[in-house]
């Protein structure tokens, strides 16, 4: 039976404006997010190529460099602009259509569910219905379909609705596996840890140097560095000295964490620099960004010394690393030139006995000179709170 | 002796970057330079703080301990929170929910915030001592 998928990834759906959480981190689709070390759309495009669904299209309105890296590996990718993206996708959906497709599967991320889509198709032919969708235990769409195209007509008007109203003949396909709605850091977070501890079928891309712990090719951990089980370390990474991974870290591709640093519960966007001597925790962390999975908060950083960015450039960050390093000699040398020495003579005890504190060299105001802190000292929003009497 | 220093709350800017940090530290200088200060930052309004102003608020602290004085941090927003957490400087200070309870902390324990306190009379039954000397002021007279 000829099977295609079609998947579609919208940066500003209306579905996604309806509810309350959006369905971007950084303006990028958790879609195009990596989960310890692949892109949630592409591990979506290996379980469709597991369901001999291997004409598969993916419609998006986000451009073109917010795509994940091997798109040309992973389907058939069409770019469009947000207001075209439905009909895009009716398009596509015709295409398939006239070229022989006898069943058409479209889902939108959204959520990451790890349906059998076998038995989606055997439970559509079962029902002979024009278009089934999946919903979850409690009654949600989980935005999966599969369109007859014998029916086109009532596909085409589902589509023209942005996937939110049917005509007669929907069947409702009830999933009650694993599904992720992948609406806020704390979905992709959740995925991440249900990887790691290997309770789902989506599972870390990389070596298992020892139990618990996977790492990606290239990636180079310092040997004073300590990596806790379960944790994974994407392509690329980098672990300095004395920094410790653990409770479930997923760093991916190309991420660098500085010497000391303690990084727990957390997932890093690719590119992400972690700066020295810093306690990463229970957070998505990417792009400048912090979300705090603790306190439900985005902090924006706009010092490169706490968290950055590297570039996605590989000649980029090598001339970068290139450039640190010249500079590092000469900037020590002028440092160890001008910089005032530290180190002081120990006074001998009746010496330092002798020298009034620091407290002393100034007079301790009397009471009644407290309050004659001149007001126009000080900014308008200052406010002195004193204690009269004995309270 | 009873000593009433002001205790001085000064509410910190949205954003605490370089610039900002050095225009607060020279606001505030004045209040560091004086005897064993006393001071409360509101940090209600904080959305964005780098590494400058962590380094300020340090600066600050080590200023303040050199002259015996206390820094307490109130109202700390989630994203000071956040980037005080991170740069592992949350545990230097003391922080309250808000700066009417952190002013409050500087007279806890105070000898004088003692003295005008009820006194609690245990409710267990004493046994004490009789005296048994009637000629001596206070003693309790033998029945006869």
């Amino acid at each position: 039976m000829d099977v295609r998928a079609i998947i579609v990834v919208g940066t500003d759906s209306e579905r996604s404006l309806e509810s309350t959480s959006s369905e971007l981190i950084n303006g990028v689709p958790y879609a195009f997010s990596d989960v310890l070390g692949k892109p949630v759309v592409f591990r979506v495009v290996d379980r469709l190529h597991q369901h001999d669904i291997q004409d598969v299209t993916v419609v998006t309105d986000a451009a073109t460099d917010m795509w994940p890296t091997g798109t040309a590996v992973n389907g058939k990718w069409i770019s469009t602009s947000q207001d075209q993206l439905w009909n895009c996708l009716e398009k596509a959906f015709t295409d398939d259509s006239q070229s022989g497709a006898e069943l058409v599967l479209v889902l939108r991320l959204g959520a990451y569910s790890e349906m059998d889509y076998n038995e989606l198709v055997q439970f559509h032919i079962d029902r002979d219905a024009h278009i089934t969708a999946a919903v979850d235990g409690e009654g949600l769409l989980l935005d999966v379909y599969a369109l007859s195209p014998s029916h086109r007509n009532d596909a085409s008007y589902m589509l023209r609705h942005h996937l939110r109203q049917f005509r007669a003949g929907c069947e409702f396909f009830s999933f009650s596996g694993y599904v992720n709605h992948l609406s806020s850091p704390n979905h992709l977070r959740q995925l991440a840890i249900e990887g790691l501890m290997q309770r789902i079928q989506l599972g870390p891309e990389g070596e298992q140097v020892k139990p618990g712990v996977w790492v990606g090719r290239g990636a180079q951990v310092h040997r004073r560095a300590r990596i806790l089980s379960p944790a994974f370390i994407g392509v690329g990474s980098r672990v300095r000295a004395a920094a410790v991974i653990t409770r479930c870290t997923a760093l991916e591709h190309h991420t660098v964490v500085d010497c000391g640093t303690v990084v727990e519960n957390t997932t890093t966007i690719p590119y992400t620099y972690l700066g020295a001597g810093l306690d990463v925790t229970h957070c998505v962390v990417g792009h400048s960004k912090l979300f705090s999975l603790k306190r439900g908060v985005a902090v924006e950083f706009s010092d490169p010394r706490l968290i950055g960015e590297a570039s996605s450039h590989a000649p980029l960050r090598a001339l970068g690393s290139l450039l640190s390093l010249a500079s590092f000699f000469p900037a020590q040398f002028l440092r160890g030139l001008f910089a005032p020495s530290h180190r002081e003579c120990p006074p001998s005890l009746p010496e330092a006995i002798a020298v009034p504190a620091v407290a002393l060299e100034s007079p301790a105001p009397t009471k009644a000179k407290a309050p004659a802190v001149d007001a126009g000292e000080f900014p308008s929003q200052l406010m002195i709170a004193r204690r009269y009497g004995n309270e | 002796m009873e000593t009433s220093r002001p205790v001085v709350v000064k509410r910190m800017p949205e954003r605490l970057n370089q610039k900002q940090a050095r225009t607060f530290l020279r606001e505030i200088q004045p209040l560091l330079n004086t005897d064993r200060p006393q001071l409360v930052f509101d940090c209600s309004l904080i959305r964005q703080m780098d590494a400058a102003g962590v380094d300020m608020l340090l600066h600050c602290m080590a200023e303040i301990m050199k002259r015996d004085g206390e820094l307490k941090l109130a109202s700390v927003s989630p994203q000071a929170a956040v980037v005080l957490e991170l740069t592992r400087t949350d545990r230097l200070f003391e922080v309250f929910e808000t700066s009417g309870d952190a002013v409050r902390s500087f007279y806890r324990f105070l000898p004088n915030a003692m003295k005008n306190q009820p006194v609690l009379v245990p409710k267990v039954a004493v046994s004490l001592p009789i005296d048994d000397d009637p000629d001596r002021p206070g003693g309790t007279p033998m029945a006869a």
